[in-house]
């Protein structure tokens, strides 16, 4: 199988990683524009390397795009172009001014790297929690990351706290309700160390009448590492309190039961920053049941635009 | 069987409960808060603890003289510190880091190697060097730590595990190796011709009888466990991160017979009934 990836970056050499790591007989090429980092990688890490796509004309069978937000489009349509037969495009896929897109006939191969999904947690609300049966949902996603003014596109609109983490939980409350279309009630942005989003409150309303609050904070100095969190109300009168690890239902503020990760002990072939990532990458290789669609990650980056403007 | 302290609690780190995990960061907010409960914990029994490489970690080891009869077991790098330093300036700023910081005197060959052969075999001397304080104890153990471990050996790099093992030995120290793929290590070292230095070396990998964060899975760690490796073998994460029966994970971690287990907490009188309930 021809595996082409563009940009080495964390993103790309975690899924090279994990792909290599599932199955060593990949045949991998890598789009990487430095040409230092492009040297010492050729030297140390068994795949092609490229300065850009202009040599290669054969369609790959997987490739993903790991590079900065603002070429994703481009890279997607000359993969298009070429034939690759499975595409995969780094969230927030282009950010949140990528809202529209022509011929979607030929996106149906392509998916969007929303890992949140393949949570264990999520992935125990997806099949025990009714869409139909949800009230309301609030979402949470909390972080240190950034400490100082960042450089470069990190301070620009193809960042912040929306894009680079909010996205997640906007993709997770559409798929949790299985509802697209997302109205905006209000919101409310805060701009503290960088010159975009750090600190973002929202409410929305879903077409199908679910209530929705989201809370975004990349400058929380209370948290080592990031940490979502997701709140479900349903018709009935139970709520579940859900993170990475745990999920707790209630009923009228009465515990009832816990459900962790422990509980759940899900296993993988090979781990790397978390079974969410492996099995994200077993999904890509194998059916794509879970991945995160085109059309999901258009109105992820649809309720951004609205929730920022 | 040796039992060794851990460090998740000084630093905050919980697998199960991230929120419980922040609470007992506070605790230890100071490097002497860590050094005392250290102390305490070696006074009751336990034969050595981890620490890693951190800001704190670091400046315990090379303040600190702590009991000679105890082992170290430290943990190099602080995975955080270089993740964000990729985020934030791509990957070449790790290399030039690790150049630009480390000793002029001691590495130029690795430095000057490692900028002109390009080859990733040069940066162990430079990571130990800017990792491992000189107050370190000879004789203590250096361990890599998973998240590099793992990304080694998924990138096919293996080799460079081997690399460091043997830099480590070189440097008067027992080295160690952190995973949660301990059956790909396991592979990797059958194939290292060189089986001198699997002598003192330790594989830390997770096992605890709910299989929680076991990988790939439970039965093939017992397995290989039980198939006696000629290294040792050191098991973490047994109480599956605090959410499991404590007396009867330790019974089960007891019939493994491992050489070593870590274990933390962030009250003494807990390490205190857990060494109990191994010594007993």
């Amino acid at each position: 199988m021809k595996v082409l990836i563009y940009g080495f970056g964390r993103m790309g050499l975690t899924h090279f990683s994990i792909l290599n790591g599932l199955n060593p007989n990949l045949d991998f090429s890598v789009i990487e524009p430095n040409k230092l980092l492009r040297m010492i990688l050729k030297k140390n890490i068994n795949a092609k390397f490229y300065p850009d796509d202009s040599s290669l004309s054969d369609a790959f069978d997987i490739t993903l795009i790991t590079t900065p937000p603002s070429i994703h489009l481009k890279l997607m349509e000359q993969s298009i172009k070429r034939g690759d037969r499975k595409i995969f495009v780094e969230k927030p896929f282009g950010g949140f001014s990528n809202i529209k897109l022509e011929n979607t006939s030929e996106l149906k191969s392509i998916y969007i790297g929303y890992v949140l999904r393949f949570n264990p947690c999520i992935r125990w609300v997806k099949s025990n929690v009714a869409p139909n049966e949800i009230k309301s949902i609030h979402g949470q996603y909390l972080s240190n990351t950034i400490d100082k003014k960042p450089k470069g596109w990190r301070n620009g609109k193809f960042s912040g706290v929306c894009n680079e983490m909010g996205s997640h939980i906007i993709d997770l409350v559409q798929y949790l309700i299985d509802d697209k279309t997302l109205y905006v009630k209000d919101s409310k942005v805060q701009s503290k160390i960088s010159d975009i989003d750090d600190i973002v409150e929202a409410t929305l309303t879903s077409q199908t009448g679910v209530d929705i609050s989201l809370y975004f904070n990349w400058v929380n100095k209370n948290v080592r590492k990031p940490v979502f969190s997701i709140e479900i109300e349903t018709k009935d009168g139970f709520k579940y309190v859900i993170d990475q690890q745990q999920i707790n239902k209630y009923r009228a503020d009465k515990f009832i039961e816990k459900v962790s990760v422990i509980n759940l002990a899900k296993t993988v072939p090979y781990y790397l920053r978390g079974v969410d990532f492996t099995d994200q990458m077993i999904d890509l290789t194998n059916d794509n049941r879970i991945m995160a669609t085109v059309e999901d990650a258009l109105n992820v980056n649809k309720t951004i635009a609205k929730i920022l403007n | 069987m040796k039992i060794i302290l851990g460090d998740n609690q000084f630093f905050g780190v919980n697998h199960f409960d991230l929120q419980k995990g922040e609470k007992t960061k506070s605790k230890f907010d100071t490097t002497n808060k860590i050094q005392s409960f250290i102390n305490k914990a070696l006074e009751i029994g336990m034969d050595g603890f981890m620490i890693n490489s951190n800001e704190k970690g670091y400046e315990l080891i090379s303040e600190t003289d702590f009991d000679s009869s105890k082992e170290i077991h430290y943990s190099i790098p602080y995975p955080h510190k270089y993740a964000s330093m990729i985020n934030e300036n791509g990957m070449l700023s790790l290399l030039s880091f690790l150049i630009k910081n480390t000793s002029f005197l001691k590495n130029i060959i690795g430095g000057v190697k490692l900028v002109a052969t390009q080859n990733l075999t040069s940066i162990t001397p430079l990571a130990l060097n800017l990792e491992v304080p000189n107050n370190l104890k000879k004789g203590s153990y250096i361990y890599m730590q998973n998240i590099i471990t793992d990304l080694l050996m998924g990138m096919g790099r293996g080799d460079l595990l081997i690399e460091f093992i043997k830099n480590v030995y070189k440097l008067g120290y027992k080295p160690g190796i952190i995973t949660l793929n301990p059956i790909m290590f396991d592979e990797l070292l059958k194939k290292t011709n060189n089986k001198d230095i699997l002598k003192e070396l330790v594989v830390c990998f997770n096992i605890n009888k709910e299989g929680f964060n076991v990988f790939p899975s439970l039965k093939n760690v017992e397995d290989l466990v039980r198939s006696k490796p000629n290294y040792k073998l050191m098991g973490m994460s047994i109480f599956a991160s605090g959410a499991a029966n404590i007396p009867s994970s330790i019974d089960y971690i007891k019939q493994l017979n491992l050489d070593y287990v870590v274990f933390g907490s962030s009250r003494i009188e807990n390490v205190k009934s857990n060494l109990k309930l191994f010594r007993e």
